[in-house]
């Protein structure tokens, strides 16, 4: 029951605490009903409180909003939190705000109630200067609450908003997709820090029946909201988890590297400084044209080769990571030649703001590492837009207050390496390997432009001699030997000495306090675009 | 049957293996060329190929069939 129906003053202190007691621990046992969990459960989910007991460290969840319930009287003893379950707790010793979807109670669609939960519990969050992680599943919009206009417009256009959701980042935002969830929590994980889903689960914006119905423009997506296909295709989750176990042991990881919150820098961690590596020497395959997995280079820089990959799916050609260097928390743009040569797409582009942002907001100093041949242009890239996302990629550079380092490991060719810390205005420290090719363009494609005449005369074998040997000439003054000759580059270092200059480079740049949010403007940097 | 596939346009530089032969996972089956750059396309699972879909100078598309496993 969530209405106890006593009359005040007519019952001692001893025997109220009591009845209280007893009706908090029916609805955290009931919760929406035996014959909805018994259903949660055939389907091999957990329930919200499940989820919140494994995230959360034993016995430190004090809940808010457990006597919540629909905003309309007569629903009231079936809507047990109002489907939504928030409160405080701690994740490793370190504080968080929860907000976990109950979808034993009325699919846990969104309505006044939780709605006015949530963000009393984000906005707690935001002062209190914790992380706050959205445990999502649920429906969409609550019917009867959104039918009438009044429901529609109370619901859809509050009062207030949270500045968190307008964009001014000031904690961590995790949305976790451990079961089928529309609607809000679309929007939610839009606005959020970091998204895993769960594989198996269904995710997105409207239902499938919804989303392929003739009205709206139909037709059928064979995996529609599945996790694969938010991955690689919607692009809106960093990474899937195999189940609710490595999701929530994804957000432990992810918050273990960030601060509480955009006011602070990450815990650092001690441990033994980076020495010389000669893991490094072992990333680059001879033969310069010759691709390789960008990974094996973030796994040599990252303490302990580990980090966690953000936004895996989609912009292939760039790597985007968070992990630790010499026990301070930083974020890795490195390339991938396995995908497109690691030539920049649209999608690289704002994979890659995207984390700079991030970085910015919860001060982490950026690395780019740089392995491309620059922007992939051509006829699809005009028309999608690839230039205006390269603005985009210039302005949030040119915002960043936080550290930023460059390593060119092999090609840095034109206006993309301009934009991964190529410039030594971005960057307080231009690092090359002796294997770094820098030019407005590669060779080979600058040779079959300027001698295009000479090559146009000659075919097979002869074409493909002259084109070399023209590319070679081309070539020549590519090595970083003139930019380091006028200090445009810092330093040629040793490969095997690149974490031990990072971690020197990082503790030493990182000093005074923290900026005010309001000088940072990239913080209000879109969610989206 | 295992479809091993481009995941990139490009073209194909070389092709290092034949219908018959037996590959491990980490066996290069294929080495595209784009921007330049040498691909390789491993099998990622252990088999016997039964098709060989491309060979040198042709020019493939995201999604494209290369080569075929059992």
């Amino acid at each position: 029951m969530t209405d106890d129906g006593h009359v005040p003053g007519t019952s001692t202190p001893a025997h109220l605490r009591e009845r209280y007691a007893e009706r908090r621990d029916r609805i955290r046992t009931e919760m929406g009903g035996e014959r909805n969990l018994a259903r949660i459960r055939s389907r091999g989910r957990s329930t919200a409180r499940e989820r919140l007991d494994a995230l959360l460290d034993k016995g430190s969840f004090l809940e808010v909003g457990t006597f919540a319930a629909s905003a309309h009287r007569d629903l009231r003893e079936e809507t047990p939190g109002d489907g939504l379950i928030g409160g405080f707790g701690e994740i490793d010793g370190r504080g968080v705000a929860v907000a976990a979807d109950d979808v034993s109670v009325r699919q846990a669609t969104s309505a006044d109630t939780n709605q006015k939960k949530f963000h009393r519990v984000l906005s707690a969050a935001i002062r209190q200067r914790t992380p706050m992680v959205f445990l999502a599943e649920r429906g969409g919009g609550r019917i009867p609450d959104i039918v009438e206009a009044e429901g529609f417009m109370r619901q859809a256009l509050p009062d207030t908003v949270s500045p968190q959701l307008l964009r001014h980042r000031e904690i961590p935002l995790v949305t976790v997709v451990l079961g089928d969830s529309y609607g809000q929590a679309a929007m939610i994980a839009t606005m959020s820090d970091f998204v895993v889903q769960v594989r198996g689960t269904t995710f997105a914006l409207t239902s499938e029946r919804l989303a392929g119905a003739p009205a709206v423009g139909g037709g059928a997506v064979a995996d529609f909201g599945s996790a694969e296909w938010n991955l690689h295709t919607t692009g809106r989750i960093d990474a899937i988890a195999e189940d609710e176990e490595e999701a929530l042991a994804l957000v432990r990881t992810f918050l273990s590297f960030l601060p509480q919150s955009a006011h602070d820098r990450a815990e650092e961690l001690a441990g033994p400084r980076r020495g010389a590596d000669e893991a490094f020497s072992r990333v680059l395959p001879d033969r310069s044209r010759r691709a390789y997995d960008g990974h094996d280079l973030l796994r040599a820089l990252f303490d302990e080769g580990e980090y966690l990959e953000l936004r895996q799916g989609l912009g292939r050609s760039a790597i985007t990571a968070v992990g630790r260097i010499g026990g301070v928390s930083v974020g890795v743009v490195g390339s991938q030649p396995m995908a497109q040569a690691g030539a920049l797409t649209p999608e690289a582009v704002e994979k890659i703001v995207r984390l700079l942002v991030l970085c910015e907001a919860y001060n982490l100093p950026v690395v780019f590492a740089v392995d491309t041949p620059g922007f992939a242009v051509g006829m699809q890239a005009e028309e999608d837009r690839l230039i205006q996302r390269a603005v985009l990629l210039m302005q949030a550079v040119a915002m960043l207050t936080t550290p930023v380092f460059c390593v060119v490991t092999r090609k840095a060719y034109g206006l993309a390496f301009a934009l991964l810390g190529g410039s030594a205005r971005t960057s307080r420290a231009v690092l090359s390997w002796p294997t770094a090719e820098i030019g407005f363009m590669d060779p080979t494609a600058a040779a079959g432009i300027l001698f295009a005449q000479e090559l146009r005369d000659l075919h097979g074998e002869d074409r493909l001699a002259a084109l070399r040997t023209r590319a070679a000439e081309v070539g020549r003054d590519f090595t970083p030997d003139g930019p380091a000759a006028v200090m445009l580059v810092d330093e040629i270092i040793d490969p095997a000495d690149t974490a031990r200059w990072l971690d020197l480079l990082i503790r030493r740049e990182r000093s005074g306090p923290v900026l005010p949010v309001a000088d940072r403007p990239l913080l209000t940097w879109p969610g989206a675009w | 049957m295992h479809e091993i596939r481009s995941d990139m346009v490009a073209s194909v530089w070389t092709v290092a293996v034949s219908v018959g032969d037996a590959v491990r996972a980490d066996d290069e089956l294929v080495v595209l060329e784009s921007m330049k750059m040498e691909i390789p396309v491993v099998a990622g699972r252990d088999g016997v190929v039964t098709e060989v879909r491309v060979e040198p100078g042709l020019a493939v598309g995201a999604g494209d069939v290369l080569v075929v496993l059992d």
